[in-house]
């Protein structure tokens, strides 16, 4: 599983976004894992249509006051607005804050982010909007990649204590936003080791391989954590269960693209997924903290008893909680659909790297996962004994 | 199943909660879950799980909403 984690965080998938070369070649990569564990692997290509934001150059931000000219450092003390126009030469203009009578050719400091608002900044000629944003516990800004439609100012967000000064300084502000909406193709890769008996049990493990992307200056996103650690997992529990599972039960594997542009990749697959099959998606595993989180939807009663088994049998405690990822698009179709989540330190930031990735908690993930397919294949007839 | 087993792993109540999770302030689109010691847990969608039920998709409006005027970033 280190092994796993520690290649898709590697330099030749560059962050892995979704219609990058990195993100395909990151697909062909696991695609062969699969076939090496013995699956028959199709790679399903789809259209993500108007929901990616890419950052083609690095924005900047430059203050000038009576005290000189500073250039702010980007994702540490601005980030784009997922709202963006693109704009790629810097915009000049003096402060103003929203209400203000006249803000002509200024950049607008507003408190929040409104579409309304950004349109009359933008119809009184208004040469962009600075917005107030937080950041991680180390700095970070973290990195998204799908947001609302674009607006037609330039949006950028500031670090909060950095905008509140802002608010009454005189200085000029100079910025660019190069963030343009693109339309890619991204690529599922669904893996079967056995198709189910009829009637019989059949489970789908699904985990989403895709991250937000390097950014243009070579700065590294490994998307270790979201969600190397879950495929990684995903993998050995599949290599167990191949092993195990009484042939007559059905066992698939999809490794998702385009979950961080909105489930785009579930979204595709889960209306070809036989109706009746016990969906268990993994969404970090790379640091348990108090307890692994855990989302159902669809009549997923009998995998949620199976789950709450092998979370005693493995010892991993687990809590109600939401787990806004690719489980809800099965849900949604109707199936029996579980979402488990255990750690993603350094969400989607340049700090999200392998050694975030705790060894301890993939092994847990990973038995919590063929303890629960092994407690529900026992249900439904019995397994032939499993080992984890 | 032991008392003690029990104590250490698996559900504390009913794994029938888990169907309708009480929801993240400020966990849509990316931010950490509540209650997680870790910033975790949480990815691009948005909404809670009886809006993505109910409109057949992830991307509740409201929480959307929400995670706009907050200005975070939000899945389409």
């Amino acid at each position: 599983m280190r092994r796993t984690v520690t290649a898709l965080a590697a330099d030749a998938y560059a962050g892995r976004r979704v219609g990058t070369p990195g993100g395909r070649a990151a697909a062909d990569h696991l695609a062969d894992r699969l076939r090496d564990l013995g699956a028959v692997v199709v790679l399903d290509e789809f259209a993500v249509t108007g929901s990616v934001r890419e950052v083609y150059a690095t924005p900047t931000l430059t203050i000038r006051d009576r005290d000189g000219s500073r250039d702010l450092m980007f994702r540490r003390e601005f980030c784009e607005h997922l709202a963006t126009a693109d704009v790629p030469t810097p915009r000049a203009g003096r402060l103003a804050r929203f209400g203000d009578k006249d803000v002509s050719g200024a950049w607008v400091l507003d408190s929040g982010f409104s579409a309304e608002r950004v349109a009359s900044a933008y119809a009184a000629g208004a040469a962009g909007v600075l917005l107030p944003r937080g950041t991680d516990g180390a700095g970070w800004m973290p990195k998204m990649i799908a947001g609302p439609a674009p607006v037609g100012l330039p949006v950028l967000a500031v670090r909060a204590d950095l905008h509140e000064g802002l608010a009454t300084s005189e200085a000029v502000v100079s910025a660019s936003t190069p963030v343009r909406p693109v339309d890619v193709t991204g690529v599922n890769v669904l893996a079967t080791f056995r198709a189910p008996a009829p009637g019989r049990l059949s489970v789908l493990l699904t985990a989403h391989f895709d991250g937000v992307g390097d950014d243009p200056d070579g700065v590294r996103f490994p998307a270790a954590c979201d969600n190397a650690s879950g495929v990684a997992a995903v993998l050995e529990a599949a290599r167990v269960l191949h092993t195990v599972l009484p042939l007559e039960v059905g066992l698939a594997v999809a490794l998702l693209d385009a979950e961080e542009a909105g489930a785009y990749g579930s979204a595709h697959h889960a209306r070809f997924v036989e109706e009746g099959t016990f969906v268990i998606n993994l969404d970090g595993a790379a640091q348990l903290a108090d307890a692994a989180h855990v989302q159902a939807g669809g009549p997923s009663r009998p995998l949620l008893t199976a789950l709450d088994l092998a979370g005693r049998e493995v010892g991993v405690p687990l809590v109600a909680a939401a787990m806004p990822s690719d489980n809800r698009r099965y849900a949604a179709a109707g199936l029996p659909a579980v979402g488990i989540g255990m750690g993603m330190p350094g969400y989607q930031t340049p700090a999200e790297t392998p050694d975030r990735v705790d060894d301890a908690t993939l092994d847990r993930a990973a038995r919590l996962v063929v303890g629960t397919v092994a407690n529900l294949a026992r249900s439904f007839n019995g397994v032939r004994g499993y080992a984890t | 199943m032991s008392v003690e087993t029990t104590k250490v792993g698996g559900f504390a109540g009913d794994p029938a909660e888990a169907l309708t999770p009480p929801e993240a302030a400020g966990g849509c689109c990316g931010g950490p879950a509540a209650g997680a010691t870790q910033p975790a847990q949480a990815s691009a969608c948005c909404g809670t799980a009886q809006e993505a039920a109910a409109e057949g998709g992830c991307c509740g409006t409201a929480a959307k909403a929400d995670a706009v005027a907050s200005g975070a970033g939000c899945c389409g």
